[in-house]
């Protein structure tokens, strides 16, 4: 006995309706899942910005104490804690600051033709200056087309991205950074990293500030500069993305386009 | 007197800086704990007075609350949390699993202090109760070891029944003191106890006869009469 065609035909449609809620169903659980990882991370931010404030109370309530005379030295060392502890809180809290407004998409970047070299020079000189136990080579054409981008912003990009890279343990203490150009883009790519940056980059892409944390031991302040590094390389165009080579090494890739792409 | 010992436990070099400053200055002697690694030595091989440790310690391997967990397991020393998180729910579970106190932070080095100096006094006092408890009792001819429950009169083992052990312990403990019917009872048999004066007649007498030269002119267990009874301090003191 031949079915109903009207009666199949509504069978299909109730199914694919089955499907697409079980789709947004799963696609409502990942955003809860990632709201939370959100939270988290703040929550953990909040965490150490109290830490900071902790020290400089602590610092600050011991020199007026007066039980106790406090010599020069002492004095000295109480603040220096209330120094670097103000610091610690006010680079998070432009560190949060820069998060937001580029996930808010209230950064008024100035997209303008720059050489990607320059940039570079100036970013790695300031790592060779901050960061003196990493050996960074970098290997790049002398000249080439420029890209649009906004100088200042894509410099701290670059610095954030490094800063993690480094303090993460996601290189050793060799780092080699390769410019390429192709036709229309430029291929940057972040050598001698480990196997850990594929996960930890996969699980920025999926905003799983919660397993970078907990599960690629990134610390919150880390994880903030990796958000905002990827936050604002996006917005100038650029992708970001991990490469595997034949030898089973990774490297962070980032493909900048040209200006004629642009 | 030794300085107390004291094992600071936190992964925040400007904290650790500030409290050992703060409590070296105060004639405390601070051990810091920074890492796992050092945190498992330090616990496991020496003995501290007071532990403070920051809640807020996560590593991969262990986490604040375990840590705590841990001492208590190791010593019976008081341990201070300090955390970033005043949630009550922390704050239990932090008390829960052997905590002593818990301050949140950012907190006044006064206040710090103020417990510091509350939590070892209390540590103390524990200690004193604890060598008191164990400490052989020698009053005139008469000895007490509580740890093998031996009684001896003029070097003679002298053998009671538990409760009378137990009367005549608490007794040359308080010696020197008058204690009521009530209260000898209630210590001895239990806090249900307190109206039953006849078991301390029955009881006072059987002691009596075992450790007195002269049952009828006691000179260790002396009746304070309409009151209780007093173990003498020395036979001196009758």
């Amino acid at each position: 006995m031949n079915e109903d065609p009207n009666i199949s035909s509504t069978s299909m449609k109730l199914e694919e309706a089955q499907e697409e809620i079980l789709a947004l169903r799963r696609q409502l659980d990942e955003l809860r899942a990632q709201n939370q990882a959100m939270w988290t991370l703040l929550a953990e931010v909040s965490r150490r910005l109290q830490t900071s404030s902790t020290s400089i109370k602590a610092a600050a309530s011991s020199l007026l104490e007066h039980d106790i005379f406090w010599d020069g030295s002492n004095q000295h060392e109480f603040l220096e804690a209330i120094d670097t502890s103000v610091d610690q809180g006010a680079d998070l809290i432009t560190l949060m600051m820069l998060a937001f407004r580029s996930e808010a998409n209230t950064l008024e970047l100035q997209l303008e033709p720059h050489t990607l070299q320059e940039i570079l020079s100036a970013v790695l000189e300031t790592v060779a200056i901050e960061k003196p136990e990493f050996n960074v080579v970098f290997d790049c054409p002398p000249v080439g087309t420029p890209v649009l981008v906004d100088y200042e912003y894509l410099a701290i990009g670059l610095r954030l991205l490094l800063d993690v890279l480094m303090e993460s343990g996601m290189v050793s203490s060799q780092l080699t950074l390769r410019l390429v150009e192709l036709e229309g883009s430029w291929l940057l790519d972040i050598l001698d990293t480990q196997e850990s940056v594929t996960e930890a980059l996969n699980h920025l892409c999926q905003n799983r500030f919660d397993e970078l944390m907990l599960v690629d031991h990134i610390s919150p302040e880390n994880v903030l500069k990796f958000f905002t590094a990827s936050r604002i390389i996006q917005l100038q165009n650029i992708e970001l993305d991990v490469q595997m080579g034949e030898q089973g090494e990774t490297s962070l890739r980032l493909t900048i386009p040209t200006v004629s792409k642009a | 007197m030794n300085a107390a010992k004291i094992l600071l436990i936190s992964e925040e070099p400007n904290i650790l800086r500030i409290l050992r400053r703060n409590l070296t200055s105060r004639g405390y002697d601070v051990a810091i704990a920074l890492d796992d690694q050092e945190v498992a030595e330090m616990i496991s091989s020496d003995e501290f007075d007071l532990y403070i440790l920051d809640l807020d310690f996560k590593s991969a391997k262990i986490d604040g609350l375990a840590i705590c967990c841990h001492i208590r397991e190791l010593s019976y020393a008081p341990i201070i949390v300090l955390s970033t998180i005043g949630a009550e729910t922390l704050k239990i579970k932090a008390l829960d699993l052997g905590a002593d106190d818990y301050l949140v932070m950012p907190f006044a080095m006064g206040e710090f202090l103020a417990r510091v100096r509350s939590a070892l006094r209390r540590w103390a006092t524990y200690q004193i109760n604890t060598a008191n408890k164990n400490k052989v009792i020698l009053i005139g001819d008469l000895m007490i070891d509580p740890e093998s429950r031996l009684v001896t009169i003029k070097g003679s083992e002298i053998h009671l029944t538990p409760i009378e052990y137990d009367l005549l312990y608490y007794l040359a403990q308080n010696s020197g003191k008058v204690i009521t019917h009530r209260k000898l009872l209630q210590s001895v048999w239990g806090a249900e106890y307190g109206e039953e004066r006849e078991y301390l007649r029955v009881f006072i007498s059987q002691l009596r006869r075992k450790i007195e030269s002269n049952p009828l002119r006691p000179t260790y267990i002396l009746t304070e009469p309409g009151v209780g009874y007093r173990f003498a301090r020395d036979k001196r003191d009758k």
